[in-house]
């Protein structure tokens, strides 16, 4: 029988494996190396031509695509419950994300808050690491229900 | 869903594991059909009853 891909594979603690981690999340880790290399080349190099510039801007889309490929293809490894803690996880975290966003361009429509990073919504980064910790807490409080 | 999971593989001298195992699941989801946390899938639940040779009827019951 085959083994299940189990969420403590690519966690710290006992159970750990650098292969399972790198397999699942090797493509995130290409995306946001790419997006730091991208915002540097773009700074430097303001005189290139848009399409060249939009290229550069839009290539860790591409990586990104490649990571959410292999997260479906984790998630179709693993058996039923543990598909339904991580599928409600990241259902937590969408929504959650979404709720956020929507909640800061509502304070910004008001002018009360000012806040001067946030202007144009969370960005990459703000949007990956509420995406990350949204997921983090759901599956903690999903896990919770099936302990 | 009330079940008799627990009952016939401890009879069998089974471990969670050993369990998960045979059934191509996590121990962690073995635990949670024995707690009764967890209803398992259709297709589960026929395996369940095909390893322990005994009608679904006879491992699953729903509660009243």
């Amino acid at each position: 029988m085959n083994k299940p891909n189990l969420p403590e594979t690519v966690q710290p603690g006992k159970h750990y494996s650098f292969r399972a981690d790198m397999k699942l999340n090797i493509w995130a880790i290409v995306a946001v190396l790419l997006a730091v290399v991208s915002r540097i080349v773009l700074d430097r190099h303001q005189d290139w031509s848009t399409p060249l510039r939009a290229a550069v801007a839009l290539s860790p889309l591409l990586p990104s695509l490649l990571y959410v490929r292999s997260v479906a293809r984790w998630i179709r490894g693993m058996d039923e419950l543990q598909r339904r803690i991580q599928l409600e996880a990241c259902l937590f975290a969408m929504i959650g994300t979404a709720f956020i966003t929507t909640a800061l361009s509502m304070l910004e429509g008001v002018g009360g808050i000012h806040i001067s990073r946030l202007q144009h919504g969370l960005g990459w980064e703000g949007t990956f690491a509420s995406v990350m910790l949204l997921y983090i807490l759901g599956n903690l409080i999903v896990n919770r229900r099936f302990k | 869903m009330k079940n008799r999971l627990r009952e016939l593989r401890t009879a069998r001298e089974w471990s969670q594991a050993d369990l998960a195992e045979q059934t191509g699941v996590s121990r962690q989801t073995v635990n949670a059909i024995e707690t009764e946390r967890y209803d398992p899938s259709l297709p589960l639940a026929f395996k369940l009853a095909r390893l322990f040779k005994l009608p679904i009827e006879e491992i699953f019951e729903p509660e009243k």
